[in-house]
């Protein structure tokens, strides 16, 4: 039994030529948290669709709760879920028709949690799916996926449309189900902030490849920012195996750098003569650094 | 049960279905009606009556289902697929059935052929199977086929069953052609997902989806027709959009606004010029509505409600762009003048081929003498001049905002529609005269419309 949830081996994707997964190979163990990153048009929603077979890769394997997703059995889709980055829903539906449609396909439905969201949300079950705001939908779209306590949840940008409160709500909600039972969230998002306080692993795609996977903390330990004060002008650019980003005023230097270790301070402290400073950076500005 | 009684819910609570399956069960409940009366042919018109609406509700039906598998949903929740197209199904049997038990309790007086019954439900079965593959909304040149042929048959609804009586042997084929596509149809929903060739053709939802497939949807079309595309190959060198042309009469600049669409179109001209020869092939070798198209007096419908309706059906959709094209540095009065004449511009295009294809060449091949007299051509102008009175009064209706102003409107417009189509015992005097009375009404609702317009809050349109 594989301890990881998903796996993608080698998956490549293209549309009318254009490249958009390249070799493409990642795992998500079970039970975690897993962002994924990256800028718009890298390819998070096509991998994501790749995941749950409703796109086929052109070559690679994918592998979902250890099923093929392009011949997912009926045991695994209860075990999912899945919410796009805009749900449409029936719009003739009122809410509570919409959640009383869902619940048929699922031999399992918590009508408490349901109820529940539908009531912290202020959701009125009278009110058509037609006539809601695009936050409202977004809401019904992730009661509507939490309904059969999935085993594996996937999220395609999912607070995008919320409001702050409910952006709030929805990371409680996380963290109360990753809590409560073994529930793999796997989410794609702009909200670097958000991801910071509830992943735990995080993945970074870049020009259709997987630039990182790893832990949050791995992350911000492997990229820093170094502050670089010498006592003489700097006159050359700081160009090294890792650098990032080199800005230069006079007798100061700030770099960006990937794969710190002390060895590379030491380097640059002899080579300058200079005072080191390693400065942390949040996720937000570790996304920026390594997409420049 | 519970599973399926939820996805027939999902059927039932489309407004539009419903009201269509209301109307179906009441045709046949006065039907039963005028039989007590001893009305049997009124009885018998009931069944043209629920042939219209079987077809209008396959319509939906096919809608219905496109909505249900072009969507995340077919692929993600546990055992999706096979109960909606079972109940779809079923839906489509049950409508036949009333239409059985109608047919039977109706016997006494008269008899609809086995033939005519099969061929009918074969048609509705087409309609779901044609509105599923080709794409409503996905391509605009497409949607004025889906809606023609529903109108077609619908307007001659009773030509098409006396003639499926009588053409046992036609049948059929077209039978078994119908039921493999629909076969076709069943296996390809099993399977369908968003990379699948004909998914760009059904119902996408959001916007952006919407434009995405619309374009995948143009490419495979278009693409078909390469051959073509080296004839109408643009000048341009490159593919930049042109400059809004400020100096130029307001009919032009409209142009400017939909010039997307025109190039889009090239491929459907193309098929409709290089198409006619067969179209006048078609109309000497066979009989099939022979009456149809060689009598254009009784076309009053397709000749001037038609095009009014596919010139709506191209132009509704872009009017949540007014928003933000309005947005534009041009004045709102002027902005209104060339969105309204893209709306008349296409009415006039469609008017023309509308009675090129079903009044002139039809005529000419089928009943040459009519085309010589007077009445004919002044008939011809009545239905383009009335076009024109039924596209200003919805724009009226559209600028209303009391709905029971739409509701009278509406309902005047079709009195006056259903009086006008006894015009044909009319003489040229007092066609001309029509002619006359519907240029003069329509301009003074343009008129009135365009104010309103002007004054209407642009934003509520989206």
């Amino acid at each position: 039994m594989s301890d990881f949830i998903v796996e993608v081996k080698s998956v490549s994707k293209n549309f009318n030529g254009k490249s958009v997964l390249n070799d493409l190979s990642l795992n998500v163990p079970k039970g975690s948290v897993f962002g994924l990153l990256g800028k718009n048009g890298s390819g998070k929603t096509t991998l994501i669709k790749c995941l749950l077979g409703l796109l086929k890769p052109q070559k690679g394997e994918v592998v979902t709760i250890g099923d093929n997703p392009l011949k997912f059995k009926n045991g695994t889709k209860e075990k999912l879920g899945y919410v796009p980055q805009a749900d449409r829903i029936y719009p003739w539906l009122t809410v509570r028709q919409a959640i009383d449609y869902t619940e048929t396909f699922y031999t399992v439905w918590d009508t408490e949690l349901v109820n529940k969201l539908v009531s912290i949300w202020e959701l009125k079950e009278t009110d058509k799916v037609g006539m809601l705001s695009e936050g409202q939908v977004q809401k019904l779209s992730i009661i509507l996926s939490l309904g059969h306590r999935p085993e594996l949840l996937v999220f395609d940008e999912p607070v995008a449309s919320l409001d702050p409160a409910a952006r709030r709500q929805f990371i409680k909600m996380i963290l109360d189900l990753v809590a409560d039972r073994e529930c793999t969230i796997f989410f794609s998002t702009h909200i670097t902030t958000d991801l910071e306080r509830v992943a735990d692993r995080v993945a970074l795609l870049k020009d259709g490849k997987i630039d990182f996977c790893g832990g949050l903390d791995e992350l911000k330990d492997e990229v820093k920012r170094l502050r670089v004060t010498s006592k003489d002008p700097i006159k050359e650019s700081i160009e090294a195996e890792g650098v990032l980003s080199c800005e230069i005023l006079n007798n100061e230097a700030v770099i960006s750098v990937r794969g710190f270790n002390e060895g590379m301070k030491k380097q640059l402290e002899s080579k300058f003569n200079a005072e080191v400073q390693v400065e942390n950076l949040n996720l937000e500005e570790i996304f920026l650094e390594l997409n420049r | 049960m519970r599973k399926y009684a939820q996805i027939l819910l999902l059927s039932i609570r489309n407004p539009a279905f419903l009201m269509l399956s209301l109307g179906f069960i009441a045709s046949s409940v006065i039907s039963k009606g005028f039989i007590k009366m001893r009305l049997g042919f009124y009885a018998n018109e009931m069944f043209t009556v629920q042939f219209v609406f079987s077809l209008w509700l396959c319509f939906m039906l096919g809608l219905v289902l496109k909505r249900q598998f072009a969507n995340h949903r077919a692929s993600i929740l546990p055992g999706y697929r096979a109960p909606h197209l079972v109940v779809a199904f079923l839906v489509f049997v049950f409508f036949v059935i009333v239409v059985w038990i109608w047919e039977i309790g109706t016997k006494v007086n008269f008899e609809i052929s086995s033939a005519a019954l099969f061929g009918v439900h074969t048609t509705c079965l087409f309609m779901a199977v044609f509105i599923v593959y080709l794409g409503f909304l996905s391509i605009g040149a497409v949607l004025v086929f889906a809606y023609l042929i529903c109108l077609l048959i619908s307007g001659e609804s009773f030509a098409f069953v006396e003639q499926l009586s009588n053409t046992t042997h036609y049948n059929i084929y077209i039978v078994a052609a119908i039921i493999s596509l629909f076969v076709f149809m069943i296996i390809r929903l099993m399977k369908i997902k968003e990379d699948s060739f004909e998914y760009p053709f059904l119902l996408s939802w959001t916007e952006k989806s919407l434009l995405k497939n619309q374009l995948r949807a143009s490419n495979l079309v278009y693409s078909f027709f390469n051959p073509f595309k080296h004839i109408f190959k643009s000048k341009q060198k490159n593919s930049v959009y042109p400059k809004y042309p400020r100096a130029k009469n307001a009919l032009i600049r409209s142009i400017h606004w939909d010039i997307n669409e025109y190039r889009e179109m090239r491929g459907t001209w193309c098929l409709i010029v290089f198409g006619t020869p067969a179209f006048i092939y078609f109309l000497k070798v066979f009989q099939f509505g022979n009456e149809f198209f060689a009598n254009a007096y009784f076309n009053f419908l397709l000749l001037s409600v038609a095009p009014v309706l596919i010139a709506l059906g191209s132009n509704y959709k872009k009017m949540m762009y007014w928003a933000y094209d309005s947005l534009k540095p041009i004045d709102k009065r002027t902005f209104i003048l060339e969105k309204g004449f893209g709306f008349f511009r296409d009415l006039i295009l469609f008017w023309f081929l509308f009675v090129v294809y079903f009044a002139v060449i039809s005529s000419a091949v089928l009943n040459a003498g009519i085309m010589a007299t007077v009445k004919f051509w002044s008939y011809l102008l009545f239905t383009g001049a009335y076009g024109y009175l039924i596209m200003a009064w919805i724009a009226y209706m559209s600028s209303c905002l009391k709905a029971v102003t739409v509701i009278f409107n509406g309902m005047c417009l079709c009195l006056l529609t259903m009086l006008l189509m006894q015009l044909v015992i009319l003489d040229v005097l007092s066609i001309v005269f029509c002619v006359f009375i519907s240029f003069v009404s329509a301009n003074i609702l343009i008129r009135v419309t365009y104010d309103k317009y002007c004054e209407k809050e642009l934003g509520t349109m989206i």
